[in-house]
């Protein structure tokens, strides 16, 4: 029996992009694919997103407008959610934060909420991978090894370590290796993070480089593997949550911590307290939370989260849902550049008459610095540099500040492009598909409305 | 098969954490109950659903949108990494029928891969 079924509207773009926008608006697109022809649709389009669309005459045709795509996002799961619990509530934590899970725990930070210069505690996203310990009565009395290829193997408590080594602070980034997952299509396995698994806070430690040397490595360590006491998800205390490591020599950086506390604070228990790993630029994994041994191996670590297409990237691009060939994958280092709007917040409504709007926020990319972040208003086909902050120190995020026009009332599209320091920019789309989503770093984009 | 490999999954995980649980203080987070009826309605729901959340929340399920080849790999790869009963013939066909049907691949936006499997 054929059952008529509403379509919703990333349905409709989904099969034919244009059609789409002829069949919900009535648009039709010029010869170049932008602006609305003979302004066919125009009206229909505004009326949906409740005001003009300014820079009509340049929007692509097929675009399904930011203040819509939202939702149409949301629209397959919208009868689960309805009845899902879907709040999130943490203690001392912004009810504000997405939440992605609750077995392991994950929520991440809306771009909006990243409007700090350091992110607080109360906004700072939330990775598990197992199941969350239970906090130590006395952490200094907390315990970590180093052992593996070193000449004097190391057993120390936090309160030993916290005497014996120079604390250290630095302001970093720390991302988790799959932001950006959800803008791959088709989709990604994992959780579905938009820009928002990644913060900037202060962490204080000890060098990492100095404990090691301590230990005294032997010439023939080259790789790091990272252990902590959380457990399994299964319950099995013989399988791993997580174990990664790195090349020696980003062990060695000078930023390389291990963390006791975050924002001058004790390390809470969620972040990884009371010891955790804060190796900045490279994917959070690498950043071990309750960190109880660290070992140095005489080859590549291959623990949970290393091999396979874990944390790894195509070396040539592959054909996007296709089958992954291993050999084809390299592991994820250095994070990409990403940029993003902390203000106004997506969806935000000003007041008719707004002619200026200023725009915060921030961008970071991996190991190297931002050289630039550029704003468009009119679906990328012009652009304006911004006024770009330099890092209190390397793997800072850089904040970023702009005007913009707004030449009438009505509705805007902001679009975000960072560009590293080698020249690298963001992309229109998530590139380099994979089937766990590594590396998704598209141009962020949020919609306003005047009037 | 299935609801005797889930049994034996429940019983495995309780034993391994009651121990702890009678002598720790209340944990800083405690996940909120899921049921079945949470998620989309089709064939095989309660068996998939109780099969998964043995390990974690069925939350993580339904944020997927995949094929149901891709759906399949995602079975083997929870098999391989982190050790789930390696479910196969018609219990796995169901646990497939319902994920792919519950959570089917999201249709992409705009701009089609002409190279996409289909």
């Amino acid at each position: 029996m054929a059952r008529r079924r509403e379509r919703s509207i990333e349905e409709m773009y989904a099969e034919d992009a244009e059609r789409a926008d002829a069949v919900a608006f009535g648009r039709r697109a010029d010869v170049s694919r932008r602006g609305f022809l003979n302004g066919a649709g125009l009206a229909a389009m505004s009326a949906a997103v409740g005001g003009t669309i300014v820079h009509s005459a340049t929007m692509p045709g097929g675009l399904i407008p930011a203040a819509l795509a939202q939702e149409a996002k949301k629209a397959p799961e919208a009868a689960a959610a309805a009845k899902a619990p879907q709040p999130f509530s943490f203690p001392g934590k912004d009810p504000g934060l997405t939440l992605l899970g609750e077995r392991p725990l994950v929520a991440e930070t809306p771009e909006h909420l990243l409007d700090d210069e350091t992110t607080p505690f109360s906004k700072f996203f939330i990775r598990n991978n197992g199941q969350l310990p239970d906090p130590p009565a006395q952490p200094d009395t907390w315990e970590l090894t180093i052992d593996g290829e070193v000449n004097s193997p190391l057993k120390l408590t936090l309160g030993e370590l916290k005497k014996r080594f120079a604390e250290k602070s630095v302001h970093a980034v720390l991302e988790c290796g799959g932001n950006g997952r959800s803008f791959y299509t088709p989709s990604a396995r994992g959780n579905q993070w938009t820009n928002g698994g990644a913060g900037c806070a202060k962490w204080t430690g000890a060098s990492l480089a100095e404990v090691l040397k301590a230990a005294g490595p032997k010439s023939s360590a080259v790789y790091t593997a990272h252990y902590g006491t959380d457990q399994h998800l299964s319950g099995d205390p013989k399988q791993l949550t997580l174990s990664r490591g790195m090349p020696i020599p980003k062990a060695m950086e000078a930023e390389a911590l291990i963390v006791w506390a975050m924002n001058d604070e004790a390390l809470p228990n969620i972040h990884g307290g009371p010891l955790r790993l804060m190796i900045p630029g490279w994917p959070g994994s690498l950043s071990h939370k309750w960190l109880n041994k660290i070992t140095l191996r005489d080859k590549e670590h291959d623990g949970p989260g290393m091999t396979g297409t874990s944390y790894r990237v195509p070396i040539q691009p592959m054909v996007p849902g296709g089958k992954p060939d291993s050999k084809n994958f390299k592991i994820l280092e250095s994070m990409p550049v990403r940029g993003i709007v902390t203000n106004p917040a997506n969806g935000a409504k000003l007041a008719a008459g707004t002619r200026e709007l200023a725009l915060r926020g921030a961008a970071w990319a991996g190991d190297n610095s931002v050289k630039a972040v550029h704003v468009s208003t009119d679906f990328g086909s012009t652009w304006q540099p911004t006024q770009l902050g330099a890092p209190r120190n390397r793997f800072d995020w850089q904040r970023w500040t702009a005007n913009i026009k707004l030449p009438s009332d009505g509705y805007y599209e902001i679009w975000v492009r960072a560009t590293d320091s080698q020249d690298r920019m963001q992309p229109h789309v998530a590139p380099n598909w994979n089937p766990q989503g590594y590396g998704g770093n598209p141009m962020h984009r949020i919609a306003v409305l005047v009037g | 098969m299935l609801r005797k490999s889930l049994a034996a999954m429940l019983i495995g995980s309780a034993l391994a954490v009651s121990p702890a649980l009678s002598q720790q203080p209340p944990p800083a987070f405690e996940p909120r109950d899921e049921t079945p009826e949470m998620y989309p309605d089709h064939p095989n729901r309660e068996e998939t659903f109780y099969f998964c959340i043995a390990c974690h929340s069925f939350q993580i399920v339904a944020q997927q949108g995949l094929s149901r080849h891709r759906w399949d790999e995602v079975l083997t790869f929870m098999t391989e990494r982190h050790k789930m009963p390696d479910v196969q013939g018609d219990d796995r066909e169901k646990m497939l029928d319902y994920l792919s049907s519950a959570f089917p691949e999201r249709q992409q936006r705009g701009w089609k891969n002409p190279f996409a499997p289909q």
